[in-house]
């Protein structure tokens, strides 16, 4: 049942990704990180379009906490409020890539089982350090993420 | 001639620093205006309350009959408002032609097929067709000054505010764009041109108008502003 409702969330999340990207929303999120000026000045709502990613941005963690108290089987201020998830909630969209919607998929699958497998096999101390380590690696040497190395390996190979 | 564009008495303080102090325009429908000053003398104060971008503090701006004085910049875009930036402010991440489906689909509602045709018609009547599909970053400093009047000209405005659209340019790329926006104002597009190039505002304008430290010092035809003997101390000192 909770595998159900966290696939669930999590399908539901991606396509909220995917379509505000091909929508004209996704268009006017990009300029307004470009220059919110000239954002402005080619009518997009730059307020309105900001809050309305805080607002989906914060209802999708929200929901996606949900289903922790049943996943942990107990529920504690000090685990629920874990440091931890909010590094890995950036952690996997820099990762991955935030150019675009699969970015953060490929950075969630990747850094999760990588955290699971050094769980089981080193420590669990460990993978706090994992994602430190590739959160510095990926900020220094590839801030475009996976998403970014595959776009410029694909335009160099052309 | 219809009034396009009334301002009334508008003023901006930054802290104690007085940007504009009642300064009142009017402008018609298809005029060409030049507004000049020196540094520090209020024209991008001005425009950016035309614009949006700063709320005046006092006084009024009417345009095409209704106050606009509050209105966020985005509505007054969708109202007929376009500008070009001084220092240009492309969205980076978006080809050429990206960057004018933003206004299309926000300002005109235009998507898909149509928008494309629309954008690559814009860029080709101002020289950019060749550049379309290229990032903002490869672009010159002039390709940079057109692309900010194309996409100011895909929000289909009935103003287009230009901010020193020609700063840091050479002498055929000023007749270049010299002749862009010659070109739009036969279309009906009032423009309002900043500009330090004077022989470039006074051959362009038909009005001109001359700020210094916040206030209108001078307006008429370029002969008569050239002439004034405030514009030459406001320009060269006493």
């Amino acid at each position: 049942m909770l595998v159900v409702v966290m696939t669930g969330l999590a399908v539901l999340a991606v396509a909220t990704a995917r379509y505000v990207q091909e929508s004209h929303i996704g268009r006017g999120l990009r300029a307004v990180r470009d220059s919110e000026e000239a954002a402005e000045c080619s009518g997009v709502p730059t307020l309105k379009l900001k809050l309305l990613a805080c607002a989906l941005s914060g209802a999708l963690l929200g929901a996606a906490g949900a289903p922790l108290p049943m996943y942990l089987s107990y529920i504690e201020p000090a685990s629920t409020f874990n440091l931890l998830y909010a590094v890995s909630a950036l952690a996997m969209p820099i990762i991955g890539g935030m150019s675009h919607w699969i970015g953060p998929v490929i950075g969630a699958i990747l850094l999760a089982s990588l955290q699971q497998i050094v769980t089981v096999t080193i420590s669990s101390e460990l993978n706090v350090l994992v994602v430190g380590l590739l959160l510095v690696v990926f900020v220094v040497a590839a801030p475009e993420g996976i998403v970014g190395l595959v776009k410029r390996w694909k335009s160099s190979s052309k | 001639m219809e009034i396009l564009l009334k301002v009334d008495q508008i003023s901006k303080h930054f802290g104690g620093f007085t940007a504009l102090n009642g300064v009142s325009l009017a402008l018609k429908k298809g005029e060409r205006l030049g507004l000049i000053g020196p540094n520090g003398s209020g024209k991008t104060t001005l425009i950016n309350c035309i614009s949006g971008a700063l709320l005046n503090e006092s006084g009024q701006i009417i345009f095409r009959g209704q106050s606009i004085a509050r209105m966020p910049a985005y509505q007054r875009t969708r109202l007929g408002i376009a500008r070009s930036f001084q220092i240009p402010r492309p969205f980076r991440s978006m080809t050429v032609l990206e960057n004018l489906l933003v206004p299309l689909s926000y300002v005109g509602g235009i998507t898909g097929k149509e928008a494309n045709q629309r954008a690559e018609d814009i860029l080709t009547g101002m020289g950019l067709a060749a550049k379309m599909h290229q990032g903002c970053s490869q672009l010159s400093q002039v390709e940079l000054r057109k692309m900010e009047l194309a996409r100011a000209m895909a929000a289909d405005p009935q103003l287009l505010i230009s901010d020193e659209a020609m700063a840091g340019l050479a002498g055929t790329e000023i007749d270049e764009v010299l002749a862009i926006l010659h070109a739009l104002n036969q279309r009906g597009i009032t423009i309002i041109m900043i500009e330090h190039i004077m022989q470039a505002v006074m051959s362009f304008s038909q009005r001109v108008v001359c700020l210094d430290a916040g206030q209108i010092i001078c307006e008429g035809t370029p002969s008569e502003v050239v002439a004034d003997p405030y514009v030459q101390r406001a320009y060269l000192g006493d």
